[in-house]
């Protein structure tokens, strides 16, 4: 009989009444064979040596997914004060893993309140004291005397180039930086940057700026046109790459594929690239280790090419690349195509309608005239195809639950 | 010895008659309403745009409250104009549950400026509500005895009776909002058996409760898990709950043994007073274990020592044991 039938069959209950204290049934023996990471690369002139794959803690289910993900070989986490219960759950993980040597922890300049534009990252104007308390936060609910990395996060969030460039090198948060490194509470800072707006710009200008360690760009096979010049930048002069958004917009590729195919594709068509040390990926369960972590350490293979091009051909025309904003100078609107889109993206694929809907509600214009448009100068504005107007209308339906 | 073999003549397979070939087709508009029917009995805790008028927008709630005077009628919304009144947060309640809202502002008698708003939202199952309350009262809220479970925090109080999450806030710093919440409470067209239902063990003093919607501790398949934390002699102790149909549950554990087996975690089943435990050895959990009753799992993050298996014992053995129970 198979245990689960035994599980369900009523001889369970009179076993209860017969035996007081018997063991009924039990496991089977272990199975073997789970995936691992298989490379370390070194990230930069940071010294530190990181695992290709590496854990976005952004969805963190509980402290017992980290100390499995350190058993798989995963040894940077990627976390956040506003990336809800996060830093707390890693703090409990540390606990019991004891060995904080062992692994890396990247976090964030970021007040811990619910992800809203413009407010949980450290803006311009924010104090010396405010980057330093925000550190200090996270080392509390961490419960650890030091992050490896600290984030500027989420740059070219805002359409004005120069305002970020601001944000980018803003004496406070450089102060600020140099007093925690001087008190050992961080070691290294580093930029991230999804897009929207002016990403290989801005990253451009971290890399020679000479304050920042490393960097984190949006990175994946559906193309940046500039990336590439970014990448090289980087490593010339000794800054480190971790690669995020690596899925493309993580679409369902439907009955097509088996699990796990078009991510692992994704993966090492990005850690392809001599530059980048690692990725960062959103791990929720155990199912996204035993997906993901196949593809460490492995190359790509046409059977990838395959997988991707698939996706490309299902997808390619809905994606809208991050990091592009091609589109965003043909609105003579000033509406902001490129954010929209993106915020689209995070309610239809990544299932962040609330973060979605709450970014959307904080824009200055939307899309709302989208539908009564005659200027049709959006239309043509897509380098890769995209149906601008109708995308737009169909998402300011979506982000405002409208009919 | 040679011989020819011949195929017997093929006889036409019977064709039903034209009278049932009729009847055959009749039943399909009975076997599309059925599909249809079924359709019906959707779990509203999916996303679902479409109009749905919940309970609440019928409800038939006071004019009076206390001293307060409603002000115009009650203000309906389905998932379609939620974002109207709560926008930004609108896809929150959508996304746990939410079939409609009620609301309705209150002044002193005479006034035109309402000094107390009520929201009324139906999320349709006492888990939904439950799930919204824990996510919306905040980490400071005082427990407030009124209804199955409330809290108050500053000059607003959310509680919870049956699938109703209510939630009110006063303009008015001399409101007394216990009584008015007590008060609403009694108003709410919810039976007592209708109740939240989710009767936690008695294990200490109750530092948290949460509702972890999916993923619960990295298990895909365990979703909608109410947990709660204590502390009993000094030291944290975390209880999970899951209820569901039997049918679903019977799923659920299945694919629970499944992974555990798969995880090469060890297992197993003990009798202990007739509750049938299942045992598991966990590297990163620690030890825990957990009773499955037709309805509910309830588990626990520990070794299955006596007092505590004593807790999960079903009320007529806890009686005799001297267990209690608590919301």
């Amino acid at each position: 009989m198979k245990r689960r039938d035994f599980m369900k069959s009523s001889m369970a209950a009179t076993a209860a009444l017969v035996l007081p204290s018997a063991t009924m049934a039990e496991s089977e023996p272990p199975a073997s064979g789970k995936a691992r990471v298989q490379k370390y690369n070194p990230l930069g002139k940071t010294g530190m040596k990181i695992s290709d794959i590496s854990f976005g803690a952004g969805k963190l289910p509980g402290a017992s997914m980290v100390l499995r993900a350190i058993d798989r070989g995963i040894n940077y986490f990627d976390t956040a004060p506003d990336y809800g219960p996060s830093e707390s759950l890693i703090g409990e993980a540390l606990q019991k893993f004891k060995q904080r040597d062992k692994i890396y922890i990247a976090s964030k300049y970021c007040n811990p309140i619910p992800y809203t534009e413009g407010k949980s990252h450290l803006q311009v104007g924010s104090t010396k004291e405010e980057y330093i308390a925000a550190v200090e936060g996270s080392l509390k609910r961490l419960g650890t005397d030091y992050l490896d990395v600290v984030f500027v996060h989420a740059m070219g969030e805002k359409t004005e180039l120069e305002a970020e460039k601001k944000r980018l090198l803003d004496d406070n948060m450089l102060a600020a930086t140099e007093a925690l490194k001087k008190a050992g509470k961080i070691r290294h800072l580093a930029v991230s940057s999804h897009g929207a707006h002016n990403m290989e710009v801005l990253l451009t200008e971290a890399i020679h700026s000479g304050h920042y360690d490393l960097i984190m760009p949006a990175f994946n096979f559906m193309k940046f046109p500039a990336l590439s010049g970014v990448l090289q930048a980087a490593q010339a002069k000794g800054v480190g790459v971790i690669a995020m958004k690596t899925l493309a917009g993580a679409r369902e590729s439907g009955a097509q594929l088996d699990p796990g195919v078009f991510e692992q594709a994704a993966f090492k068509w990005v850690l392809k690239h001599p530059q980048v040390s690692g990725l960062v990926i959103t791990i929720k369960s155990v199912n996204d280790l035993d997906n993901y972590l196949p593809a460490s350490g492995q190359g790509f293979t046409a059977a990838d090419q395959r997988a991707l091009d698939l996706y490309a051909a299902l997808h390619g025309q809905e994606y809208c690349r991050t990091g592009c904003g091609d589109c965003e100078s043909s609105c003579a609107a000033g509406v902001p195509i490129a954010s929209i889109l993106r915020y689209q993206m995070y309610f239809e694929n990544y299932g962040d309608e609330k973060q979605a809907m709450q970014s959307y509600a904080a824009l200055q214009t939307n899309a709302a005239a989208c539908a009564s448009c005659t200027d049709a100068a959006c239309a043509s504005s897509c380098p890769y195809g995209l149906a601008v107007p109708a995308k737009l209308e169909a998402a300011h339906r979506t982000l405002t639950l409208s009919v | 010895m040679t011989g020819t073999m011949t195929t017997p003549p093929r006889t036409p397979a019977p064709q039903p008659s034209a009278l049932v070939r009729a009847g055959l087709l009749l039943m399909l508009p009975l076997i599309a309403a059925g599909i249809w029917w079924e359709g019906q009995r959707y779990d509203p805790g999916l996303l679902e745009f479409k109009q749905a008028r919940g309970v609440a927008a019928s409800l038939n709630l006071p004019a009076t409250l206390h001293a307060l005077t409603r002000l115009g009628e009650a203000r309906h919304y389905g998932k379609e104009t939620l974002y109207e009144y709560i926008n930004g947060h609108a896809e929150f309640f959508i996304g746990s549950g939410f079939l409609s809202l009620t609301v309705m502002d209150y002044a002193p008698a005479g006034s035109k400026q309402p000094t107390l708003v009520v929201d009324i939202f139906d999320m349709g199952k006492p888990l939904h509500a439950f799930g919204v309350l824990m996510d919306e009262s905040g980490e400071g809220a005082t427990p407030l005895a009124v209804g199955s479970m409330g809290f108050q925090n500053g000059r607003g109080v959310q509680f919870i009776l049956g699938g109703f999450y209510v939630k009110l806030t006063a303009f008015d710093p001399a409101l007394p909002l216990p009584e008015l919440a007590a008060a609403l409470a009694n108003a709410l067209p919810v039976a007592k058996e209708a109740a939240l239902g989710l009767e936690f063990p008695d294990l200490g003093e109750v530092s948290a409760t949460r509702f972890i919607k999916e993923n619960y501790r990295g298990m895909p398949f365990l979703g909608n898990v109410l947990e709660r934390s204590f502390i009993r002699d000094g030291k944290p102790l975390t209880l999970f709950l899951l209820t569901a149909a039997p049918a679903v549950l019977d799923g659920v554990e299945r694919e629970l043994i499944a992974f555990l087996d798969k995880e090469g975690l060890t297992w197993r089943q003990e009798s202990r007073h007739g509750l049938t435990l299942t045992v598991v050895e966990d590297p990163y959990e620690g030890t825990w274990f957990y009773r499955r009753e037709p309805e509910r799992i309830t588990g626990l993050f520990s070794e299955p020592e006596e007092a505590l298996v004593r807790a999960l014992l079903p009320p007529a053995m806890e009686a005799e044991s001297g267990g209690k129970t608590q919301r």
